[in-house]
């Protein structure tokens, strides 16, 4: 009897999720998330339905997104030098990199880069297209390499999302829309040549100003501390060492040492320690297992910082 | 009751995954980063790059695991890519200046030249007059900032990591 029951409620389930494909490809994400890890897979489904939508920001291309993210870099940089002792800066690229591969978008046009920006101030930022920025002020709040990769993967995950293209004003797209998809490059005239440049340089603005004064959404960065949580647990870090830098914050945060950058543009550490707290206590327990060839690696990297 | 719904559910995303999979292999589809590595394993930390595939070419799709695909590419060996730097689906998006394509012509359209560019970026910066843009060549493309891809897995090792499942893997 049971035996039936479950027979036909396969068949039936079967039935179901066929007619669901053929109909509406969404019906995937239900069935398959990250945890079996289609990623973009799923979208492809799309090209067997023809959904016309308004062609949005984070529609572009990888290539589209590197360009605009050069010149926001370039933005980023008039105010402010590289510090670049070579220990340090191979060290946090080596470190970066191995992150981005385990995160949910290794690949970019031009793969990941991570900087250090000359500056006391506690303060990361990333810019779309794989451009990392950390401040010497947020690394030294960082007491191990464990922590220093729960900020890289905080970063890498605003661009695993594309928040920065999320913040380019609605409509901005729409005039160029048809040039941006490819369609109508070959018959871009005069006009149409004006308006690619002034929403590459819109958008350019939007982005830099999200990133330089304004801050991310509760949400936003909730949604980042997220997936930085899942790539720390992928390969293995501690991810609770990421509180101690939400610590080493809000400290700072009293003592009044940044009224700007990260704790401007990244608020509430007491609220985000306690959404990790809370993400810890609910995933099961991953072993954690350190070496002390990491924590020596990442003392020698960090000397001077 | 409880038992039926977990087997339905396990059964349910089992087909889903056969579905999609069976959909996906034979699709063809473009690289859609500089340069996209074609390795010898579906990991980055194991195996080795056999070739890399430049920007835009098309590639066929012969068989899917996780988020790696096996791609066959002309005059490349076969080897595996993963997913983040294909691109498998035509945008099939509506301007109010532009006529919507078919979905299935726009597969067949190149990614690259699509209005931000290098070019676009040249006549931004002479008019921006910045010059900050080494600064960003800088980490880009100097010694000081790159790493060996190869070195990579080493790293992993000597930290005592590994790459679990899930995303990447």
């Amino acid at each position: 009897m049971k035996n039936k029951i479950i027979t036909i409620a396969t068949a039936c389930v079967a039935l179901v999720c066929t007619i669901l494909i053929v109909t509406s490809p969404d019906a995937l994400s239900f069935g398959l998330g990250k945890g079996i890890g289609f990623g973009d897979i799923k979208k492809a489904v799309e090209i067997g339905k023809k959904t016309k939508h308004a062609f949005e920001a984070t529609d572009m291309t990888a290539e589209q997104e590197y360009y605009l993210g050069r010149s926001v870099s370039a933005k980023i940089l008039g105010t402010c030098k590289l510090y670049e002792k070579p220990e340090t800066v191979q060290y946090i690229n080596r470190l970066g990199n191995m992150l981005a591969k385990a995160s949910d978008r290794p690949e970019l046009f031009n793969g990941y880069h991570f900087a250090i920006l000359e500056s006391d101030e506690i303060n990361g930022l990333s810019a779309p297209g794989g451009f990392v920025f950390v401040t010497r002020g947020l690394l030294r709040c960082c007491d191990s390499e464990d922590a220093v990769a729960a900020v890289l993967a905080h970063e890498i995950s605003h661009i695993v999302y594309k928040h920065g293209l999320r913040s380019i004003r609605t409509n901005r797209m729409a005039p160029v829309a048809g040039i941006l998809i490819g369609e109508a490059a070959s018959r871009a005239g005069a006009g149409q040549a004006t308006s690619l440049l002034s929403t590459f340089s819109g958008s350019i603005d939007d982005i830099s100003t999200q990133l330089i004064n304004g801050k991310y959404s509760r949400e936003t960065e909730d949604k980042a501390d997220e997936h930085m949580l899942q790539i720390l647990q992928r390969l293995g870090y501690d991810p609770a060492a990421f509180i101690s830098v939400l610590q080493a914050l809000a400290e700072n945060a009293v003592a009044g040492k940044s009224k700007s950058g990260f704790s401007k543009s990244h608020p509430d550490p007491q609220w985000r320690t306690s959404r990790m707290q809370n993400r810890l206590t609910k995933s099961p327990a991953i072993p954690v297992k350190t070496t002390p060839e990491r924590q020596q690696r990442f003392f020698t990297a960090m000397s001077g910082i | 009751m409880e038992t039926i719904q977990r087997l339905c559910r396990v059964v349910l995303v089992a087909i889903l995954a056969v579905l999609v999979i069976a959909w996906v292999a034979g699709q063809t589809a473009r690289v859609q980063v500089r340069q996209a590595s074609v390795r010898s394993q579906p990991d980055y930390f194991m195996g080795h790059v056999l070739d890399v595939i430049p920007y835009d070419t098309p590639t066929k799709i012969a068989e899917v695991r996780g988020t790696w695909l096996k791609v066959d590419t002309e005059g490349k060996p076969q080897g595996w890519v993963n997913e983040s730097a294909l691109f498998l689906r035509g945008v099939s998006a509506q301007s109010d200046s532009a006529s919507v394509q078919e979905s299935a012509a726009q597969e067949e359209l190149s990614l690259a030249g699509r209005g931000f560019t290098q070019q676009m970026e040249d006549e931004y910066r002479l008019e921006a007059g910045s010059d900050a843009y080494q600064y960003v060549d800088r980490i880009e493309n100097d010694a000081l900032y790159q790493i060996e891809e190869n070195s990579l897995g080493a790293f992993l090792q000597e930290g005592g990591l590994m790459l679990r499942t899930g995303g990447a893997q």
